[in-house]
């Protein structure tokens, strides 16, 4: 019935947006383009990224060594782009991935997508909670920058331009869903950001527990949790954005699914036990927990304006699952979600300081505290301090020497409710065009059940060279 | 007695025809300089592929391909639309900056950037920023209000085989401005400044300059300079922006047709 429903919305959706004119290619061109052409056997663009990098955790002293980069082919015409986008990383869940794969055609007031792709919607400055068509791939955290994180989804994406090409209407259809990726091996090179997927909920049900009682790697205990979950598929969304007086400003809708799995924690709990007895598998476990991704409709609204010189932002986003009355103890309830900040030069050398909060807060907070079973709570977002609301302050220092030559950064990421952080100090040198070396240094702090917090053991220094070409 | 009337007639009739074309040299003032500088020819539209070296004090350089286009899009106010697009080095290729002048409001200015694979809406107020990383500011690269300085002709010279009348241009507002003052020469015949001396806002000493390094030419009849180079005198570091070329012709044109699309979100977003 969902892919009957989609299939229309498809069809409804190429009709409206396909109704104007039959597509012109852009009049008008560069110096630059003309210049390009002419040489035929460079029409091709071959460009890439090239980052070898050296971890020394300050724990133990052990030294990383970081292989990452992308290779990217794209036939650039005027009407027609043809892209392939090649990530690499050892040790990742994925170490060659095509990250995108796609052709696109540009008409005089609408462009057409079809592809492997990464779509980024909202104003925030990598932070967004209207953001929801790619998943993120945390193999080594949140490390890499919020674009190197987005996994390339397969789509169709139709833009339509308005009033001149500055008011857009984009459409996405993606046949698969794809969640969250998580580390996975230990064992690997990004072995140091596996994460605990039951951290949460039973304090003794540790990776290592049930390597042994299964009797398999904690990378295989991993990829079980994982496969244990149901897949998904269809995904569709929806976009409108203007710039009006000054105000850039839009309009989102999507459909699909939350990327963290819910699940069923009485179940679970009940079943553990058997297991923990030794009168039950390890897989009848994750059969009766019944991962499962909750469908969603998230409804958004982004903002961006310039205020007394500071670059303001402003996203929300209402997050609408199946479980609207807020009393399903396996299925998450709905949620509203915020960014809010901006960035603003300072007086002082130039320094730019960006701040930015990001929070949710969980709606039916009562509904979840009353979800009791023999005296226990059974609701997967039960939170033992009622605290349903959670805030983050991203906090950012950036300052530049030499002509942009040099440029130090301050970064600090600070969980308002679990008191954890991140805090990183990273120096960018240009050694030469194209060339950059960089060093830093990065420290966790908080109990280890929070979200940084799980990671104090993995301060680290880090330098780096990237080349571009 | 006649002749004699006659003569002193034609004595003070020359005297004041003298006379007058002396107070036609010494009438015009630096306001009415830089008026006429304002009021130059600059065409409709302008389109141009540009390098931008920076060279720091040891000569190192660190090229940059760019191009612009930019047009008036109100007359009697002197607005205009502007969009610049990097094409070289491969760590900022196809970044993307877009510039929407406004009457009496901070310009609307946004910024593409590949990495962040979205546009940003940047502050127009922040004009004394680094262009790039360049030795020239957003502001230097824009026209500025006339209304806004006080105005004083210092001297007329020769400079580098010009003609030039020597200005000094004070901020009305120095809160607003990003130099406590600047001296620029300004040739007679084109009414174009050939060098800009910079001073510090809080030092009120100079500390940047600016100069041509090539011939004053005509293109599509309108005086244009290819070559500048904006220098920090503090730092040494230097910033050479030119037209760049292509079999010996300059890849520069005034007054072409600039497809109104060329200025809008679209085509910040892909290029197209």
């Amino acid at each position: 019935m969902k892919r009957k429903v989609f299939k229309s919305l498809v069809f409804s959706m190429l009709i409206i947006l396909c109704l104007a004119i039959p597509a012109a290619a852009f009049d008008g061109g560069g110096f630059y383009e003309s210049e390009v052409e002419e040489l035929e056997d460079e029409a091709l663009d071959i460009t890439g990224e090239l980052e070898p990098e050296f971890r020394i955790f300050s724990d133990d002293g052990e030294i990383d060594e970081n292989l990452t980069g992308n290779l990217k082919f794209s036939y650039p015409g005027k009407t027609h782009e043809f892209k392939v986008l090649i990530d690499f990383q050892p040790g990742a869940v994925e170490e060659i991935e095509f990250n995108e794969l796609y052709y696109r055609y540009f008409g005089k007031k609408y462009n057409f997508l079809i592809g492997k792709h990464v779509t980024i919607w909202g104003k925030g400055d990598k932070v967004h909670v209207v953001d929801n068509l790619n998943a993120e791939d945390m193999s080594d955290f949140i490390n890499p920058e919020y674009k190197d994180r987005q996994i390339g989804e397969e789509m169709i994406k139709i833009d339509r331009y308005f009033r001149g090409g500055n008011a857009n209407l984009e459409f996405v259809y993606t046949p698969d869903f794809t969640p969250n990726r998580l580390a996975e091996d230990p064992e690997s090179p990004l072995g140091n950001w596996v994460i605990n997927p039951f951290t949460a909920q039973l304090s003794d049900l540790t990776l290592r527990k049930i390597s042994t009682a299964t009797n398999q790697t904690e990378a295989e205990v991993i990829s079980q949790v994982k496969d244990a979950a149901a897949d998904e598929d269809n995904q569709f969304g929806l976009r409108f954005t203007d710039s009006r007086g000054g105000t850039d400003y839009g309009l989102s809708y999507y459909n699909g699914y939350l990327r963290t799995p819910g699940y069923d924690k009485a179940a679970l709990n009940a079943k553990y036990k058997e297991f923990k007895a030794g009168n039950s598998t390890f897989s009848s476990v994750l059969e009766a927990a019944d991962l499962h991704y909750d469908s969603v409709d998230v409804f958004g609204f982004e903002l961006a304006r310039v205020i007394a010189d500071i670059n303001s932002r402003f996203e929300l986003a209402y997050y609408r699952t199946d479980d609207t009355a807020g009393d399903d103890p396996t299925v998450r309830n709905n949620k509203i979600a915020w960014v809010i900040g901006g960035d603003r030069d300072l007086p002082i050398s130039n320094l730019n300081l960006n701040l930015q909060f990001t929070g949710e807060k969980i709606l039916d907070d009562d509904q979840i505290e009353n979800n009791i079973l023999q005296g226990s709570n059974v609701d997967a977002e039960y939170d033992e301090d009622g605290d349903y609301t959670t805030n983050r302050a991203i906090l950012k220092l950036e300052d530049s020497y030499q002509n942009e030559k040099i440029i130090p950064e301050l970064t600090w990421i600070y969980n308002l409710n679990d008191n954890d952080y991140i805090l990183e100090a990273a120096v960018d040198y240009e050694l030469e065009q194209d060339l950059i070396l960089t060093f830093a240094h990065k420290i966790f702090r908080g109990d280890q059940d929070t979200t940084f917090g799980q990671f104090e053991d993995n301060d680290f220094s880090s330098f780096s060279l990237k080349y571009s070409f | 007695m006649k002749k004699k009337i006659k003569i002193i007639s034609i004595c003070l009739m020359t005297l004041f025809i003298v006379g007058s074309l002396n107070m036609t040299a010494v009438a015009i003032d630096g306001r009415e300089i830089m008026e006429r500088v304002d009021n130059r020819d600059t065409g409709d539209s302008r389109h141009a592929l540009m390098g931008m070296d920076l060279i720091d004090a040891n000569g190192d350089v660190r090229p940059r391909v760019l191009e612009v286009w930019s047009q008036k899009v109100d007359f009697e106010k002197d607005l205009n639309h502007n969009i610049i697009i990097f094409h070289e080095p491969s760590s900022i290729k196809n970044t993307r900056f877009l510039q929407k002048e406004n009457d009496g409001e901070d310009d609307d200015q946004w910024i593409y950037l590949p990495d962040l694979g979205r546009v940003r809406r940047i502050s127009g107020g922040q004009g004394g920023d680094s262009f790039m990383g360049s030795d020239f500011t957003y502001d230097d690269l824009k026209s500025r209000e006339i209304d806004d300085f006080e105005y004083k002709l210092l001297k007329e010279e020769e400079y580098n085989d010009y003609e030039t009348y020597v200005v000094e241009a004070i901020p009305k507002n120095p809160a607003e401005e990003q130099y406590a003052k600047t001296i620029s020469w300004i040739t007679k015949e084109h009414y174009i400044p050939v060098k800009i001396e910079m001073y510090d806002k809080d030092s009120k000493e100079l500390y940047k300059e600016m100069k041509i390094k090539s011939d004053i030419e005509k293109i599509d009849g309108i005086w244009t300079v290819f070559s500048t180079v904006m220098e920090n005198l503090d730092s040494g570091h230097k910033t050479n922006l030119y037209v760049k070329k292509r079999d010996n012709n300059y890849l520069l044109e005034y007054n072409v047709e600039i497809n109104d699309k060329r200025f809008s979100q679209q085509f910040l977003k892909t290029g197209r």
